[in-house]
């Protein structure tokens, strides 16, 4: 009956995310061709930047070419590398590889940082590219925890957990990438990033010796000369105790600890708007660390937390906002150096280090010792989420009997998950039974990767020629290699004692709740599915207590507080799932606007590029413009250039407000523009500028005589490298 | 007095921050505190000459990336830190050292390489010969393995980038020189804007640089530290 009773509710729940399919999958389309795009527009950039260094090869040329030509025809026979005999394999593999993520968790940990992020992309983007779908969800975080635990169980002294750059801190970044993730940020902290970069001029600096240089500044531009008695360069302690310093700093902190309060409050007041999958993980951080180091302080885990939140997810967001399309454009100096010292507040109170390390900002501690209390508070909240493994169980049941499973993946991503598979296979699946041993001996050795223009996109139906039988999270976990046993026991144990708590409700009316004794009413209840999950459950604790995880000394505490708290939360869960759909009409909005974002950056890139090319073209066939020119033909090309040539300097450039941010290297910056390297900067620093104020008045902007004059000289000098070229392009 | 801007580099953990503050404060931090953006002043005397060093003192945290091409600009020499106990982060760095020159679109800029944590005997995994092999294979850039909590060979490593730079800015104000001096020889009534290339004057100055590097191993006297000047 009480199992019955479950699925009743399970399935309202389903019934609901019925109702949101729709919307998911428009989502999830979206996302991937954002996905697409994003890839373009980051390969496009990293060809021009070549492209600046002049060291562009031909084939490289002519590949940037292609790309240019539009997509790739996903239909044109010439590109077909994919054997077809080997699809059904691959639909077998890719099956086993979603619906058991501990291959893919195992493969995470042996793989190299350099090999991790092309695997990270394809299990985030492709995998479980579904990210509004609650199985995919699951099964990905399902993935994350069984790499965490192996990363709590290597490390060997607190102090270093999930500090370097691991496969878990990589995992962690790629999921606050997903499209939740990016949508709290615009959502929660748009607004007030924007709203401080508004203030261009406001400067906020408080570190004294910065503070007294600028002074000095302005007192040289204001009299002409110095006063007695103010060096230049003084050492920190003399700027720190000047009277004039200091009258300029006081107000600056107190507006400062205003702004990090104002931002920490929107932070915790949207703590409801947190994903899901974030605050899980914070939870699993949270569990572990108790698990793992049973005298660590509760202050110690909020800050391990905080690592995680703070350090990995929100600052990054504050420091770059325009990395993360919070703002259009790079944030001006004083604004940027703003959010630098909020970022570094909030990391403090976060992480509150012992020891200050820039003297200074021991000015700010006042703020620390302000929100200590909020900030705890507000970690360890984020961690009171529900678990999701009964749902997930369910999902697995639906994903079963659903016939349409597949996902679309590119034949490098194939490739390259097969090729990685293939390397550690000796590890992955040892037992040449084992299914995913007999998949990869018949695939064979993995294809090469594939030129970039013949790298289409398929749509890999998914299915098992095995009968699968519905997996609890041991079997989706466990694997022969696996060093995280303990864990899982842990957790099916916890599960099981949720639910026959939820199937025998008065057991846990009586607090504190009594463990043994709710494992014993199970075992002899009149329903055999619970007499069958008793006795099990019992031997389970038996197991941990062995094992030393739980002690019946505090009657297994910290099982009985994570029991309770679970039951806590599955109250609501379908509450969330009302929750989630109001909230996803607002994640496709944002994804939409991504998109738009993405094809304007994407156009910007094809014109300059398809420029580069037109102008190498015309030049071979001799109506060049530039310095080769041609009996008749050069008459009519001083007409055209008549305005031209003109020599601008970098700082000339700045001045008038062309050149915002610049990479030209400052030896070049003292000589004119001369070459092409240096055009092409101002060329992308003016798109640039010209793209941030789109919003305004795109047409004025365009109307400006500099900008225009600037373009003309570009383009003259442009034509000029371009002739210089050619000679090695064609060759 | 002279400015210079040296900036610290490295994948996370590494102990960037360690090497900074061991070498402006003589403190040693134990506690880890994940650094977004420090900065730092300390006046030292080089050749009996005052100098006042800026170190910027980075995120080795892979979320802040994007900070970093404005950081590499501003500055005019580059300490590249990985630690003896972590593989990947010397494997980072090939990735960051061509960052480095690619913005600053030079052959060689003023740097030096440090393998730190060298202390940690039990738990190296890169030997010394893995760093000289990195420090051969980038022109010869100085190596040295460091110990932030014994300050081995954290001095000289500053003291070593500060010396490039000096040596970097003589080179280029004597070129600027020549040049003005071949400019006023050859003033011709319209020399073309794109004609001059710096490209084959930059070439003997690395050429000249790498002659005059010499190679000198020293055993550290407490720990099994290496320095290449």
């Amino acid at each position: 009956m009480a199992a019955e009773q479950d699925v009743e509710v399970e399935d309202e729940l389903a019934r609901a995310q019925k109702r949101l399919r729709d919307l998911k999958s428009r989502i999830s389309a979206q996302s991937k061709k954002n996905f697409v795009l994003e890839r373009d527009v980051r390969y496009l950039d990293s060809r021009i930047a070549l492209l600046i260094q002049n060291r562009m090869a031909a084939d490289e040329q002519r590949e940037v070419a292609q790309t240019l030509e539009g997509e790739v025809d996903p239909n044109k026979a010439g590109g077909v590398l994919l054997d077809e005999r080997k699809m059904p394999i691959y639909a077998n593999l890719f099956f086993l590889l979603q619906g058991e993520p501990r291959h893919i968790a195992s493969l995470c940990r042996m793989v190299s940082l350099s090999e991790i992020d092309t695997l990270l992309q394809t299990v985030m983007f492709t995998l479980y590219g579904n990210q509004y779908e609650s199985r995919e969800e699951h099964l990905l975080l399902t993935m994350f925890q069984s790499v965490l635990s192996a990363q709590f169980e290597m490390t060997t002294e607190f102090g270093s957990l999930l500090r370097a750059n691991t496969p878990v801190s990589r995992m962690m970044t790629t999921y606050t990438r997903r499209g939740p993730g990016q949508t709290y940020l615009k959502n929660v902290m748009a607004d007030k990033i924007n709203s401080l970069i508004e203030h261009k001029e406001l400067n906020l600096e408080i570190n004294p010796l910065k503070v007294y240089e600028q002074m000095l500044q302005q007192i040289q531009d204001d009299q002409g000369s110095l006063p007695e008695g103010l060096p230049k360069s003084v050492p920190p302690e003399t700027a720190a105790a000047n009277p004039d310093v200091q009258a300029i700093i006081a107000p600056r902190l107190t507006m400062l600890m205003d702004i990090a309060n104002s931002v920490l409050t929107t932070i915790i007041q949207h703590l409801e708007m947190v994903p899901y999958g974030i605050r899980w993980i914070c939870k699993q951080i949270r569990s572990l660390t108790r698990r793992k180091y049973p005298d660590v302080t509760d202050l110690a885990v909020c800050s391990l937390i905080g690592g995680f939140f703070f350090l990995r997810f929100i600052n990054p967001a504050i420091v770059t906002p325009q990395a993360y399309m919070l703002v259009e454009g790079v944030p001006a100096k004083h604004p940027r150096r703003t959010l630098t010292l909020i970022a570094k507040m909030l990391q403090n109170l976060a992480n509150k280090p012992t020891y200050s390390k820039e003297a200074y900002m021991m000015s700010l501690n006042p703020f620390v010792d302000m929100n200590k209390v909020r900030i705890n508070q507000f970690l360890n909240d984020l961690c009171e989420v529900g678990d999701f493994y009964d749902t997930l169980e369910l999902d697995q049941y639906m994903a079963l009997s659903k016939k349409d499973l597949s996902i679309n993946i590119t034949l490098n991503e194939l490739f390259n998950t097969h090729s990685l598979l293939m390397q550690h296979m000796h590890v992955l699946s040892p037992n040449d039974k084992h299914h995913l041993h007999v998949l990869l001996d018949e695939l064979g050795s993995a294809p090469p990767q594939v030129p970039r223009n013949q790298n289409r996109a398929i749509d890999l139906p998914l299915y098992s020629r095995w009968e699968t039988p519905i997996q609890d999270i041991t079997t989706a976990l466990m694997s022969e290699n696996n060093v995280t046993q303990n864990d899982i026991l842990y957790m099916e144990t916890k599960a099981i004692f949720v639910h026959i708590i939820r199937s025998i409700p008065q057991l846990a009316e009586k607090r504190p709740i009594n463990l043994p004794l709710i494992a014993e009413r199970a075992a002899t209840a009149k329903d055999s599915i619970l007499v069958r999950k008793g006795i099990k459950v019992k031997e389970m604790l038996r197991e941990l207590e062995e094992l030393g995880v739980i002690d019946q000394k505090d009657d297994f505490r910290i099982m009985r507080e994570e029991v309770i708290a679970e039951l806590l939360h599955l109250g609501n869960l379908k509450e969330k799932v009302v929750e989630e759909s109001a909230s996803l009409e607002s994640v496709y909005k944002t994804i939409c606007d991504h998109n738009a974002y993405l094809r304007s950056q994407l156009e910007q890139y094809k014109a300059y590029l398809q420029n580069v090319r037109m102008n190498s073209g015309k030049d071979s066939s001799s109506s060049g413009v530039g310095v080769v020119s041609v009996g008749g033909k050069e008459r009519k090309l001083a007409k055209s250039t008549s305005q031209g040539p003109y020599r601008f300097t970098h700082s000339q450039f700045e001045k008038e407000g062309i050149i915002v941010e610049s990479n030209v290297p400052e030896n070049r910056q003292v000589e004119p523009a001369r070459d092409f390297a240096s055009v092409l900067i101002i060329l992308r620093i003016s798109v640039i500028d010209v793209k941030t104020s789109t919003s305004r008045s795109r047409h004025q902007y365009l109307e400006h005589s500099s900008l225009r004059f600037c373009l003309k000289v570009v383009k003259s000098l442009f034509w000029r490298w371009i002739s210089r070229s050619t000679t090695c392009w064609s060759g | 007095m002279r400015d210079y801007k040296v900036v610290v580099l490295g994948a996370g953990g590494v102990g960037k921050s360690s090497v900074t503050v061991q070498f402006v404060q003589g403190v040693y931090v134990e506690s880890y505190d994940p650094t977004i953006e420090d900065s730092y002043r300390k006046q030292i005397e080089i050749d009996g000459r005052q100098c006042d060093l800026e170190i910027l003192d980075t995120a080795g945290v892979a979320q802040f990336t994007a900070m970093r091409e404005l950081y590499i600009k501003s500055g005019k020499g580059f300490l590249l830190v990985y630690s003896v106990t972590d593989e990947n982060s010397l494997k980072e760095l090939l990735a960051l050292r061509d960052q480095v020159l690619r913005i600053k679109d030079l052959d060689s800029v003023p740097m030096v390489l440090i393998g730190n944590k060298c202390d940690l005997e039990e738990d190296r995994v890169l030997s010394i010969d893995d760093g000289l092999q990195v420090s051969q294979e980038w022109g010869m850039v100085p190596f040295y393995e460091t110990s932030a909590m014994y300050k081995t060979n954290v001095d000289e490593a500053f003291v070593d980038v500060v010396r490039q730079i000096m040596r970097k800015e003589a080179e280029l104000s004597e070129e600027k020189k020549q040049q003005k001096l071949q400019k006023q020889a050859e003033a011709g009534p319209d020399a073309p804007a794109g004609a001059a290339e710096a490209e084959p004057a930059s070439q003997t100055v690395a050429e000249k640089r790498r002659s005059r590097q010499r190679l000198v191993a020293t055993e550290g006297h407490k720990s099994k530290c290496c320095t290449i000047m």
